[in-house]
């Protein structure tokens, strides 16, 4: 598992369901600082997004402003 | 009058379905599809040959050493360069302006002009070399739309001013710097230009010795050609007079030991040999060699009009939706093939890339989003890179029909999450 990846997990699972913009916020936060890492664009946090949903350990739907995340139980 | 449709036939990863989807391509701005003509000869390195060029004397290296000369060749001649000697093999941009930046004699004080509408990759070489040697980096700010005007550029020197980096066609706002006028700015104080062409060598025409720039920089994966291939032209006299930055084998013609002294005296080759250190991208240089030569059998001026069609029809009807802000100048003239924009109530660009790649029927449309290594002017603008923008950019290959159903996928985006 990459920084990326295992910090898109945490972000879901400390704060629930985020949408992308929410989860690029936090990814550049102190907080995450040792578990993120090329999250400035937020190209690699969607990437890491990407692969847990293919992997089936999250889910996104669309809403207004954008998707919604969250964690599949 | 060019086949575009048959065009289409070179490239077969146009031909992929991915979970019954096909495949509309506009993120050619990062990196350019590869034709058949381009995949055969690097196959036929790896096939054929897959020796060591220049310093194997066997039958292996002499056929790798002839299709390496004749790829330089055919790249000097389409950038207009006076000699195949001015052509040096870089991994791509990034390391042509690195190794400039390292090389360019500089001395503490001494004033480095370079711009906001940069790439990271043409600012930060400029930004470290600056800090390492106690240089000046001073930054000339464009409009909000990407423009500078020459008498901002003409305020900016001083007598200090030893070298200019800038950005030839910005990969954000599409804009093309009068590169012209800027070097002989830049020449009347004494100084020399590096351009960053990146994005407008595989677009349009270039001929280096008309527009006098020192040096220019541009990477073969944008105009069809192999990853890891990029090109560093520098004028002959610059890149004699220059010190090497990478050195090592194939870079000298000798290594004198003097046994009494017990030390040891180099004398390198002449360029481009100088600045190639080591075993060389083969492969690439020959794929890049057949790229070059698939590009000129289209045309440069064919294929830049073919772009500023379609450019002009998908800002056409880009520019209807109101809320859609363009990054860059809103006129597809002023613009090279490329259009970055975000949409009004999205908060975030990269959710645009999703829905495009995931969430449509029939297709995956692939754009790019992010701040496309440009953070200095998305602050500039008033956006957070973390936003970012969503680019689409253009190649030859694409189509009318294609820009039809993205425009289709942008309004069924904006009716969905806005």
């Amino acid at each position: 598992m990459n920084k990326n990846i295992e910090c898109f997990m945490e972000i879901l699972r400390r704060h629930g369901e985020l949408s992308t913009a929410e989860i690029i916020d936090y990814a550049g936060q102190p907080a995450f600082k040792d578990l993120c890492e090329g999250c400035k664009s937020g190209t690699d946090v969607v990437a890491a997004g990407r692969f847990l949903e293919h992997q089936g350990k999250v889910s996104k739907r669309i809403a207004k402003g954008g998707y919604i995340w969250f964690l599949v139980p | 009058m060019t086949d575009w449709i048959a065009r289409r036939q070179d490239f077969p990863v146009l031909d992929r379905i991915i979970d019954g989807k096909r495949i509309i391509y506009f993120d050619n701005s990062c990196m350019a599809l590869k034709p058949r003509q381009v995949i055969e000869a690097i196959c036929y390195y790896y096939n054929e040959l897959g020796a060591c060029g220049g310093r194997s004397a066997h039958q292996l290296g002499f056929e790798t050493t002839e299709l390496c000369d004749n790829a330089r060749e055919d790249m000097a001649k389409f950038i207009g360069a006076r000699s195949p000697s001015e052509i040096v093999w870089t991994r791509n941009t990034t390391e042509a302006i690195n190794l400039l930046a390292n090389c360019i004699p500089m001395k503490e004080g001494d004033e480095i002009l370079t711009t906001a509408l940069e790439h990271h990759s043409g600012i930060l070489p400029l930004y470290e070399i600056a800090k390492k040697k106690r240089l000046r980096l001073k930054i000339v700010v464009p409009d909000e739309y990407g423009f500078f005007d020459l008498e901002q550029w003409e305020a900016a020197f001083s007598n200090k001013t030893r070298l200019v980096s800038l950005v030839h066609a910005s990969n954000l706002t599409g804009t093309i710097a009068p590169l012209r006028d800027i070097v002989k700015i830049a020449h009347d104080h004494g100084a020399l230009v590096i351009a960053d062409s990146a994005q407008f060598v595989p677009h349009h025409p270039v001929n280096v010795a008309d527009l006098d720039v020192d040096f220019m920089a541009f990477s073969v994966h944008k105009m069809c050609g192999p990853t890891g291939m990029g090109v560093l032209y520098g004028k002959l006299p610059l890149l004699r007079s220059m010190d090497s930055f990478l050195v090592g084998g194939d870079t000298i013609s000798d290594v004198y030991y003097d046994i009494e002294s017990n030390t040891i005296t180099p004398t390198y080759l002449p360029p481009p040999a100088k600045y190639e250190a080591g075993l060389q991208n083969y492969a690439g240089i020959i794929g890049t060699g057949a790229a070059v030569r698939y590009l000129s059998s289209i045309g440069m001026e064919n294929i830049s009009k073919r772009t500023a069609t379609l450019l002009l029809s998908m800002m056409k009807k880009l520019k209807s939706f109101p809320e859609i802000r363009i990054i860059g100048p809103r006129e597809p003239n002023m613009r090279s093939s490329l259009v970055a924009f975000q949409i009004e109530g999205i908060n975030a660009a990269q959710d645009i890339g999703q829905y495009l790649d995931g969430d449509i029927e029939n297709y995956r449309i692939m754009i790019r989003a992010g701040a496309h290594c440009v953070n200095p002017f998305h602050y500039r603008v008033g956006i957070q890179p973390s936003a970012g923008t969503a680019r689409a950019s253009l190649y030859f290959y694409n189509t009318q029909q294609e820009i039809d159903i993205f425009i289709e996928a942008i309004r069924s985006l904006i009716s969905a999450m806005t």
